[in-house]
C-alpha cells in the first residue's frame, strides 16, 4: 500500500524535515524577489514605491543566506543520529528553537517587506536591518539568530560527546563553532565604514570560501557514503586533506576583499598570492572525483539515491566553474580595480552559490525525503530530470548573461569613462547591457520553472519511489 | 599598480579564465592516463595543456602589467598547479590501496 506516513525512527530526523521545508519555502521567495528586481533592471518603474530595487535585492540576498543556513543545519540534523547511532541529544530544545528561529525570520521578513527603511539611527538597526548586505538582520534578530545557534551547536556537542565520533562528526564540530563565531564579528556596529567592512568581510568571506566550503565537503562525503556506499576511511581521509587544502588557501584569500575598503597596501600582495591559490583546491578535488570515478566504472555499485547523486555531481562541477573559473577571472588586483562591485561580481555570485552550495543541500534534500518514507531505492523521475537541467541551465544562462553584462560594465563604464557618474549611465544604456539584462531575465525564468518541477518533484517522487519499489518487489515474487 | 589598456580587456578576461580551463584539462587528462582510460601516449598531451596554461597566464600578466612580487605569485601558483595534480594522484592512490588491501 502506498503511504505518505513519515518513516523516519529519530526526532532529530524529523527536525531535520522541517528544516528543510522552511529552507525551500525561502529559496522559493529567493527566486520571487531575484525576478522582480530582474525585472526592475529592464522597466526601473516596475513595482516603483511598493518594493524598490533596494528592498527586493535586500530580501533576494538575505533569503538565499538563511534558507541556506537552514537547509545546512537540515542536513545535519539528519546526518547526526546516522553517524553518532543515538538520538540528538535536547532534541526538545532544538526543535522549540526551531519554532522560535521561524518566527523571528517571519517577522523579519515582514518587516523588511512593510516598513523597508528608517531613520539612519540605533532604532532602525535594532527593529528594521542593520544595512550589512547580505546579514541584514535587525540587532534584535541578531541577537535572537546566536541564541538559537548556540543551542543548535549544544545538540551537535553533547550527541557527539555522547555517541560515536566519526570523522565526518569531529570536521563538523569544529567547523559548525567557526562558522558560528564568525558570526559574531558582523554583530557590532563601528561608525568607520572601513573598520565596520574589516570585520563584515570575516563573515562573508569565511563563511563561503572556507567554512561553509569544509561543511559542504563533509556534508557530500555523507551523501556518497549514503547513496553510492563510498568506502567511510577514504572519504574521511579525504575530508581532512580538503580542510588543509581549504582553509589554507581560502582563510588568507580574504585579502582580495581588502583590496579597496582602506586596508593597508600589503593586503593586495597578500590577496592576490592567495587568491591565485584558491583554484588548486578545486583542481585536487577533480583529481580525486576522476579517480574515483575510474574505479567505480565497471563495478555495478548499486546506487540508492539517483536524484541526490546527480546534484552532487552538479556541485563538483558547478563549484569549479562558479568559485573556480569565474572567480580567478576578477580576482587578481589589477583586475578587480576595474571589475569590482560590477555585474561580472554577481555573475560570479550566481553560479558560485549555487554550484557550491544550492546543489549540494538539494542532493542532502533528496537524502532526507528518501529516508522520511524508508525507501530502498530513489530513482529520477522525469520531474527531478526537469528539475535539475531548468535549474542548472537556468543558473548557466543568467551567469553567461552577466557575464556580458559585467564586461560591458567593466570595458565601457570602468575604463572608457573611468569609473564617472556619467560612465555608469553611458555603460547601463549600451545595447550590450540592455540585451545581457533582458537574457538574465529570461534565464531567471527558466531558473523559476526548473524550482517548480524541483518542488513538483519532491512532493510526489515519494509515492512514484514506492509504487516502482512495489512493481519490481510483486514482479520478484511472480518470479519465483 | 599601472592602469590597464582599453584594448587588453578582452584578452585578460580570456586568459584569465584559460587559466583554470586549461588547469582543469591538465589534471583530466593526467588523471585518465594514470587510471588507464587513456593511452599512456597521451600523457605529454597534459604537460602540453599544462604548458599552454603557463603561457597563458605569462599573456594575462603582461597585459596586466605587473609588479616583481605579483611576478613571483604567478610562477608560485603555476608550479602548485604542476606539482599539485601529482601530490593528490599519490595520496588518492595510496589511501584506496591501504583501505582496499
Amino acid at each position: 500500500m502506498l503511504s505518505r506516513v513519515m518513516n523516519v525512527q529519530y526526532e532529530s530526523q524529523k527536525l531535520a524535515i522541517n528544516y528543510f521545508q522552511v529552507a525551500l519555502i525561502l529559496f522559493g521567495a529567493q527566486l520571487l524577489f531575484g525576478l522582480t528586481t530582474a525585472i526592475q533592471y529592464l522597466y526601473p518603474q516596475f513595482l516603483f514605491g511598493i518594493i524598490d530595487f533596494s528592498v527586493g535585492r535586500m530580501v533576494h540576498l538575505n533569503a538565499m543566506i538563511v534558507w541556506l543556513l537552514y537547509a545546512m543545519i537540515g542536513s545535519v540534523y539528519w546526518l547526526l543520529p546516522d553517524e553518532t547511532g543515538i538520538e540528538t541529544v535536547g532534541i526538545k530544545i532544538g526543535r522549540l528553537l526551531f519554532y522560535i528561529l521561524t518566527l523571528a525570520v517571519t517577522i523579519v521578513v515582514v518587516v523588511y517587506l512593510v516598513v523597508q527603511v528608517g531613520p539612519g539611527n540605533a532604532m532602525s538597526r535594532w527593529l528594521i536591518h542593520e544595512g550589512r548586505e547580505y546579514i541584514e538582520a535587525p540587532r534584535w534578530a541578531d541577537i535572537g539568530i546566536v541564541v538559537v545557534v548556540l543551542g543548535f551547536l549544544g545538540n551537535v556537542f553533547a550527541t557527539a560527546f555522547k555517541g560515536k565520533r566519526t570523522g565526518i562528526v569531529t570536521v563538523l564540530m569544529i567547523d559548525l563553532l567557526a562558522l558560528a563565531g564568525l558570526y559574531l564579528a558582523g554583530m557590532f556596529y563601528t561608525k568607520n565604514v572601513s573598520v565596520d567592512q574589516f570585520w563584515w568581510w570575516w563573515v562573508i568571506h569565511l563563511w563561503v570560501e572556507a567554512t561553509w566550503e569544509v561543511y559542504v565537503a563533509a556534508v557530500i562525503g555523507y551523501g556518497l557514503i549514503k547513496t553510492i556506499g563510498a568506502n567511510r576511511k577514504i572519504i574521511e581521509m579525504w575530508i581532512w586533506i580538503e580542510v588543509a587544502m581549504l582553509f589554507g588557501s581560502g582563510i588568507l584569500g580574504i585579502g582580495h576583499h581588502y583590496f579597496w575598503i582602506g586596508t593597508p597596501e600589503y593586503w593586495l600582495e597578500i590577496g592576490a598570492l592567495f587568491s591565485a591559490l584558491e583554484p588548486v583546491p578545486l583542481l585536487g578535488m577533480f583529481v580525486h572525483v576522476i579517480y574515483d570515478w575510474g574505479k567505480q566504472a565497471g563495478k555495478r555499485t548499486p546506487m540508492t539515491n539517483t536524484p541526490a547523486f546527480s546534484w552532487f555531481v552538479v556541485t563538483t562541477f558547478g563549484n569549479f566553474l562558479g568559485a573556480g573559473v569565474w572567480g580567478f577571472m576578477h580576482t587578481l588586483p589589477q583586475i578587480n580595480l576595474y571589475t569590482h562591485g560590477t555585474q561580472w561580481t554577481a555573475a560570479h555570485g550566481h553560479l558560485a552559490f549555487y554550484g557550491a552550495y544550492v546543489a549540494a543541500l538539494i542532493g542532502m534534500m533528496y537524502i532526507g525525503l528518501q529516508g522520511k518514507y524508508g525507501l530502498k531505492e530513489m530513482r529520477m523521475t522525469a520531474s527531478a530530470k526537469w528539475g535539475i537541467t531548468l535549474l542548472t541551465g537556468g543558473v548557466l544562462g543568467m551567469t553567461m548573461a552577466l557575464t556580458i553584462a559585467g564586461y560591458v560594465q567593466t570595458f565601457i563604464e570602468r575604463g572608457q569613462w573611468g569609473a564617472t557618474w556619467q560612465g555608469y549611465f553611458v555603460g547601463q544604456n549600451s545595447p550590450w547591457m540592455i540585451q545581457a539584462y533582458g537574457w538574465r531575465l529570461a534565464m531567471g525564468v527558466v531558473t523559476i520553472l526548473g524550482f517548480v518541477f524541483l518542488m513538483k518533484d519532491m512532493m510526489t517522487i515519494a509515492r512514484t519511489a514506492q509504487r516502482e519499489n512495489l512493481k519490481t518487489e510483486s514482479t520478484a515474487t511472480a518470479t519465483a | 599598480m599601472e592602469y590597464l589598456e582599453i584594448s587588453s580587456f578582452f584578452t585578460i578576461f580570456v586568459t584569465g579564465a584559460l587559466v583554470i580551463l586549461l588547469g582543469a584539462a591538465y589534471v583530466s587528462v593526467y588523471s585518465f592516463v594514470k587510471i588507464h582510460y587513456l593511452p599512456s601516449w597521451a600523457m605529454p598531451a597534459a604537460y602540453i595543456f599544462w604548458i599552454l596554461q603557463t603561457y597563458s597566464l605569462y599573456v594575462l600578466s603582461v597585459h596586466l602589467k605587473i609588479n616583481p612580487f605579483t611576478q613571483k605569485v604567478l610562477l608560485a601558483a603555476m608550479v602548485g598547479y604542476l606539482i599539485i595534480p601529482h601530490i593528490v594522484y599519490f595520496l588518492v592512490k595510496r589511501t584506496h590501496e591501504a583501505v582496499e588491501h
